[in-house]
C-alpha cells in the first residue's frame, strides 16, 4: 500500500515535469507561446550550453553563492550566538525581544541602497544584504527554542544537582537545534535572495548581475536561464539540508 | 482496631535514634491570585518521615500535594515554617534527593541509556562506570534491550521506568514521587508498581509518594497522611500495618485493605467533593 503510494507520487512527479516542460516547448514551437516574453526550454538549453562553454554561468553563480554562503553563515553564527545570550539572560531577553522583532518586520531588502551607500558594490554589499536576511529569523527561532524548553526537564536537572552550564549544554542547546535548523532552511532561500537584491543594486558580477544585463537588451531567454540555475542549486541545497537534519533529529517525534 | 488519628499531630522524631529523613513545621505557602489577592495553597504543614519510612500523601486534586514536593525538594523555596531534609536545609549541594515526576521528564534527544544515566554524569561519575550502573538498573526495570531507543520509541510505562531507573541508579535517601504511575494504563500500573515494591523491599529508601489512587497508597505504603482541599493540610493519618514483603494481589483481598480504603474514602469523599465544587 504505502510503497504503491510512493511509487505513485514519484510517476507523477515526473508526469508533471514532462508536461510542464514539453508543454511549454511545444507550444513555443507552434507559435501558442511567444518565444520573446517567456522564452523556451530549447532556447534555454542552448543559451545554459553556450554559457557554459564560455565559463560566464560558472563564474556568476560562483560570484552569487560565495555571497549567499558567507552571509548565510556569519547570519547563522551571529544569530545563534545572539538568541542563546538572548534565551538564558533573563533581562537582555525579554528587554530587547520587542525591538529584534520590531527590526524584523522591516523589509530588508529595502536597506539595500543603504547598506551599498556604506560598503561600497563590492562583495561586501551582498553579504552584509544577505548577513541582515538571515540572521534576525535564526536568532528569534533560537531564542524561541530556549524560551519552549519543557520546565520538567530544568527542575529534573535542579534535582540532581547540575551547575548552570551542564543545564545549558545538556538541555537548553539540544532543545533548541530543531528550531535552529528550521530557521536555517528558511534562511537558505533568505541569504540568496540577498545576494541577488544586492546585485541588482549595483553588481559587476553575479547572477543578479547577468539578469540586469539580460533584461537591459530584452533578452528573456537570458533573464531566465540564470533564474533556473539559482533554482535547481537552492534546491539541491534544501534536499541536502533537509536530509542532514533527518538524520541529526532522528530522535524527534514529528521527523519533519 | 483502626490507627486512624484524626487532626494534626506530631510524631516524635528520632525514636530510634535514627535521624529523620524529613521534619515539617509550620510550613504554610500562598500565592497571589489574579486580583493581587493573597490564595493560600497550604496551611500549617506538619510532617515527619522516618528514615526508609514509605509515606503516601493522598487529597483531592489542587490540595498542594505537589507544592509540598517542591518544598522539600527544594526547587520552591519556603515561605513560612521550616523543612529540613536528613536535618539539612533543603536542596542543598549534598542532599541525595529522587524526585519521579508524574511526566517522565525524559530528554528526547537522549536514548534510554544515557537518560538513565543522567544523574552520574551530572555528578562526574567516569563513562563506563555509568553505563554499567545504567544498564544494571535498567535490567532491573526490565528495559534491557531497550538501552539505545529514544522516548518517543518505546511506550509511556517504559518511559515512566527509564524515569525511574534514572532516579535510583544514583541511589538517593529520599525519593519524593509525585502521582509517577498516574499517567498509565490499568495493567501497566500494576507491573509497574509490583516492580517498584519488590525493588523498594530490598532497599527502603525513604519515600514520600504523593497519589489520588487510593488503592495504591494502601499497596505500597507503611503509612498514609490525607491532605484537605485547598488551603492543604494534613487532616488525618493511617498506618496500613501489612506485613511485607507483600503481594499486591494478596494485599487487595484483605479485610484491612477493604477497612482502610473504606475509611480513608470517607475522609477524603468530603474534601474531594470540596475541591471540585471550588472549581466548578
Amino acid at each position: 500500500m504505502e510503497q504503491d503510494r510512493s511509487r505513485q507520487v514519484a510517476l507523477m512527479k515526473l508526469v508533471l515535469l514532462v508536461v510542464v516542460i514539453g508543454g511549454w516547448e511545444l507550444g513555443a514551437r507552434t507559435g501558442v507561446i511567444p518565444t520573446f516574453w517567456t522564452s523556451s526550454p530549447s532556447l534555454l538549453a542552448i543559451n545554459f550550453w553556450e554559457s557554459l562553454k564560455a565559463n560566464e554561468i560558472t563564474y556568476h553563480t560562483w560570484v552569487t553563492m560565495q555571497e549567499a554562503l558567507a552571509g548565510l553563515a556569519a547570519g547563522a553564527a551571529v544569530g545563534i550566538l545572539l538568541g542563546l545570550v538572548l534565551g538564558v539572560s533573563r533581562v537582555f531577553g525579554p528587554a530587547l525581544e520587542p525591538f529584534v522583532i520590531a527590526l524584523n518586520s522591516l523589509p530588508r531588502v529595502a536597506l539595500a541602497p543603504l547598506i551599498v551607500m556604506f560598503v561600497g558594490i563590492g562583495f561586501a554589499s551582498k553579504f552584509l544584504l544577505a548577513f541582515s536576511l538571515v540572521v534576525v529569523p535564526i536568532m528569534l527561532n533560537t531564542y524561541e527554542g530556549i524560551k519552549s524548553v519543557d520546565p520538567q526537564l530544568v527542575n529534573m536537572m535542579r534535582i540532581i544537582h547540575a551547575r548552570r552550564d551542564q543545564v545549558f549544554f545538556k538541555v537548553l542547546l539540544p532543545n533548541c537545534v530543531p528550531w535552529i535548523f528550521s530557521a536555517l532552511r528558511v534562511a537558505i532561500s533568505f541569504a540568496i535572495i540577498g545576494a541577488i537584491v544586492g546585485e541588482f543594486i549595483s553588481a559587476r558580477a553575479g547572477i543578479g548581475y547577468m539578469i540586469d544585463t539580460a533584461s537591459g537588451g530584452f533578452d528573456t531567454t537570458g533573464m531566465i536561464m540564470p533564474l533556473f540555475v539559482l533554482m535547481i542549486l537552492a534546491f539541491a541545497l534544501d534536499r541536502l539540508f533537509v536530509a542532514a537534519s533527518d538524520r541529526l533529529l532522528i530522535w524527534r517525534e514529528d521527523a519533519r | 482496631m483502626t490507627a486512624a488519628r484524626k487532626g494534626l499531630q506530631v510524631i516524635p522524631g528520632g525514636g530510634e535514634g535514627r535521624q529523620d529523613a524529613v521534619r515539617i513545621r509550620g510550613l504554610g505557602f500562598r500565592l497571589l491570585d489574579r486580583q493581587k489577592r493573597p490564595l493560600p495553597i497550604l496551611d500549617n504543614v506538619d510532617l515527619t518521615l522516618k528514615d526508609g519510612e514509605f509515606v503516601s500523601i493522598v487529597g483531592p486534586s489542587g490540595c498542594g500535594k505537589s507544592t509540598l514536593l517542591n518544598f522539600i525538594s527544594g526547587l520552591v523555596p519556603v515561605q513560612s515554617g521550616s523543612v529540613e531534609v536528613f536535618g539539612e536545609p533543603p536542596g542543598g549541594k549534598d542532599a541525595a534527593i529522587g524526585y519521579v515526576f508524574q511526566q517522565h521528564a525524559l530528554l528526547p534527544w537522549r536514548p534510554v541509556l544515557t537518560n538513565a544515566a543522567i544523574g552520574l554524569e551530572v555528578a562526574g561519575v567516569p563513562r563506563e562506570e555509568r553505563s554499567r550502573r545504567a544498564r544494571d538498573m535498567l535490567r532491573v526495570m526490565g528495559l534491557d534491550g531497550f538501552e539505545d531507543h529514544y522516548p518517543r520509541e518505546i511506550s509511556g510505562g517504559m518511559r515512566q521506568r527509564v524515569s525511574l531507573a534514572r532516579t535510583l541508579v544514583c541511589n538517593p535517601r529520599l525519593i519524593l514521587m509525585d502521582e509517577p504511575f498516574g499517567a498509565l494504563d490499568a495493567q501497566t500500573k500494576l507491573l509497574i508498581q509490583e516492580m517498584f515494591l519488590s525493588y523498594w523491599e530490598e532497599h527502603r529508601k525513604t519515600v514520600l509518594f504523593v497519589t489520588h489512587d487510593l488503592a495504591e497508597a494502601i499497596l505500597l505504603s507503611d503509612r498514609i497522611l490525607v491532605m484537605s482541599s485547598r488551603p492543604g493540610r494534613i487532616m488525618a493519618e493511617y498506618e496500613v500495618g501489612i506485613q511485607r514483603p507483600r503481594n499486591l494481589e494478596q494485599v487487595r483481598h484483605l479485610p484491612r485493605f477493604t477497612e482502610l480504603h473504606d475509611s480513608i474514602w470517607e475522609n477524603l469523599r468530603a474534601e474531594a467533593m470540596k475541591a471540585m465544587q471550588g472549581r466548578a
